[in-house]
């Protein structure tokens, strides 16, 4: 089993070296590179890589907007690059992902490699999906979150207020948007449906349960240090170690 | 896509500060520069004549009360006739002090030689003393006629010398009020001026340290040297070289506002090599000065702004040319600064790009006499002209 990889760089000489690193891997082979932003998500989307080595910067334009390019296209795990980007730096630490800092050297790109590899080898990355989410949403300059969403059922298409919503979960290729006493199904993965609701309003607390904070009613301690949120409407929901690692940090600290 | 030439030149400064300059605090740097010594006796009373008319009345008026007060003791007189005799006399003389400021021009306090000064002076002391008499002389005949009386000015030559010694005293008076106004003034917009330039001048070192020590700028070179290591060492040490170039011109710390145009191209040269390192196989940059003019001043870092735009905004990609020639042209040095890339934005040129400094700086340091354009290339790119005179 070996890992496919693309570089989206767009300096020569630092794809060079990361081509070069990645050569001395037996697990890792570079599959294709691109060094702008729409070929990034051309090369990205046909390719449908393992892991992204990802430049922040490419030229005048944000390595972010890769990301937001692969919505609905592409999963791959990411690891960003930067020469110096004191916003980004921040987001990645806040967030908790992994990234090089230009110039970096043989050991610490092991390192991040070794994380890469356990990240690859759990199957359930819904996490690190939550963590990007929050991290793109962070990003200076993006529109506010949608107040309404447009939810097409089949013969018909309306809009949903965000206000209204209670909860969303995973359903196999469709999200279930629970509102006040119904339902609605939407044929689109839940990381991407998320992407278009605010972090500080709805919390990611399971792979497959996206919940509005004001509307979680309890918190209850389970065993090994998991929990288990009771809803308001009176439905419970296990919050894994994982996922509790992701709540805000003044719930968090009360736990 | 073809767009207009925006021609910068100093024919049409208005025009440029619009486009390009975006100043943050609105302040014209051509505001303070000296105008020419014709436009002065006017500016001088211009705009303020109800002032200076208001205390001229002012003047007459307490000088008349003056002499009214004076002449109780002897015959009596009538009352208004004092004020007549000193109003008239002030009134001449504020029509006759744009006359005095042209003279000081003609001749300055502070010019040489001196005899030369002195006797202008002196012979314009008498002219202006005569002109003042009779004027005076005149407006009190008027006076006196409408009033039904008759003005008598006694001896001729006995009233115009008296009048003559009070005059050289009146005359030296104002002399010395405008030279200490003008001279005030001059410094005063030659301190502004100074402090402007420098102002500039430290914006652009900030601007090049930004560039050049741009964290960004480094940490990259930096990766890109690493690379460099294992694929030819030689090369490496080359890169390493010209980082070190350009640290040393970041840090340099001396004031001067002109440079030799060779001190001016290291930098330039250390840059481009990093940045097609850095963009290997993707950039190309030349670099075309014509022979002899190493020695030709320029203004210090004025040309890094402009390439660094050229390397930021032209190609936005990595990829593309990059030409810069110096040549002389008459009795100027011309700058282009050319690349393929990918034209002139639509929205006017932002803060951010350097290009408000280049033209502040040049305005000040060549006020009346240097060009700056950006046009459209063919078949695309831009090119930048900056146009200054040639001085060793």
């Amino acid at each position: 089993m070996s890992y496919s990889v693309v570089i989206v760089e767009d300096e020569p000489p630092a794809r060079a070296k990361l081509e070069r690193f990645i050569a001395e891997l037996e697990d890792f082979r570079v599959a294709g590179h691109a060094d702008t932003v729409d070929a990034a998500v051309a090369e990205i989307g046909y390719l449908n890589p393992h892991v992204v080595y990802l430049d922040v910067q490419l030229g005048v334009r944000s390595g972010f907007e890769v990301m937001e390019g692969l919505r609905g296209i592409a999963t791959p795990l990411i690891v960003f690059t930067t020469a110096y980007s004191e916003y980004a730096v921040k987001a990645f630490e806040i967030q908790a992902l992994d990234y090089l800092l230009k110039p970096y050297d043989r050991e610490r790109f092991l390192q991040s490699v070794a994380r890469v590899r356990t990240a690859l080898a759990e199957p359930d990355r819904s996490d690190f999906e939550e963590r990007v989410r929050r991290l793109l949403a962070g990003i200076p300059g993006r529109p506010p979150p949608a107040k309404q969403i447009l939810v097409r059922t089949g013969e018909r298409a309306f809009f949903l207020d965000v206000a209204d919503i209670q909860r969303v979960s995973a359903a196999g290729n469709y999200v279930e948007v629970h509102v006040e006493g119904k339902s609605h199904l939407i044929r689109e993965s839940l990381a991407d449906f998320a992407t278009q609701l605010d972090p500080s309003e709805f919390l990611r607390v399971h792979r497959s349960h996206v919940v509005r904070v004001g509307f979680i009613a309890e918190l209850r301690s389970m065993f090994h240090g998991d929990y288990e949120l009771v809803l308001r409407d009176g439905q419970r929901l296990a919050l894994s170690r994982r996922y509790k690692q992701l709540l805000p940090e003044t719930i968090r600290e009360r736990l | 896509m073809k767009r207009s030439s925006n021609t910068l030149s100093n024919d049409m400064p208005q025009s440029l500060t619009a486009r390009v300059s975006h100043s943050a605090d609105g302040a014209q740097p051509w505001e303070h520069v000296p105008r020419p010594h014709g436009a002065l006796a006017s500016r001088w009373l211009g705009s303020r004549w109800p002032l200076f008319l208001t205390l001229a009345i002012l003047f007459g008026l307490y000088y008349g009360l003056n002499h009214l007060i004076g002449l109780r003791s002897g015959p009596p007189i009538a009352a208004w006739k004092p004020f007549v005799w000193e109003l008239s006399s002030v009134l001449v003389i504020l029509a006759l002090s744009p006359f005095i400021v042209r003279v000081e021009q003609r001749f300055r306090l502070d010019a040489r030689p001196r005899s030369r000064i002195v006797v202008a002076h002196a012979v314009a002391a008498i002219v202006f003393s005569a002109v003042h008499t009779t004027s005076m002389v005149i407006l009190r005949k008027i006076v006196y006629a409408l009033a039904g009386d008759s003005y008598a000015f006694g001896n001729v030559f006995v009233g115009w010398f008296y009048e003559l010694q009070k005059d050289v005293i009146t005359y030296l008076t104002i002399l010395l009020i405008v030279f200490a106004v003008r001279e005030f003034r001059e410094r005063r917009t030659g301190e502004l001026r100074a402090a402007q330039l420098a102002a500039q001048l430290s914006d652009a070192r900030l601007r090049h340290l930004t560039a050049q020590v741009d964290p960004h700028f480094l940490f990259n070179a930096l990766n890109a040297i690493s690379n460099r290591m294992r694929e030819d060492v030689d090369a490496a040490d080359r890169m390493i070289s010209h980082l070190g170039d350009l640290l040393r011109a970041a840090y340099a710390t001396d004031q001067q506002l002109l440079v030799p145009l060779h001190s001016e191209l290291e930098w330039l040269r250390g840059y481009a090599a990093m940045m097609a390192e850095r963009f290997r196989g993707q950039l190309s940059f030349e670099l075309q000065v014509d022979p002899g003019l190493d020695r030709l001043k320029v203004p210090r870092l004025l040309l890094q702004p402009l390439v660094e735009n050229a390397f930021r905004h032209g190609l936005a990609e990595g990829r593309g040319c990059l030409w810069v020639s110096v040549r002389r042209v008459g009795e100027r040095l011309s700058c282009t600064i050319s690349d393929d890339g990918v034209g002139l934005p639509d929205v006017p040129l932002g803060r951010g790009t350097g290009l408000s400094n280049v033209s502040r700086r040049l305005q000040l340091l060549f006020p009346h006499d240097h060009e700056l354009t950006l046009a459209a290339r063919e078949p695309r790119g831009t090119v930048v002209t900056v146009a200054f005179p040639a001085s060793e």
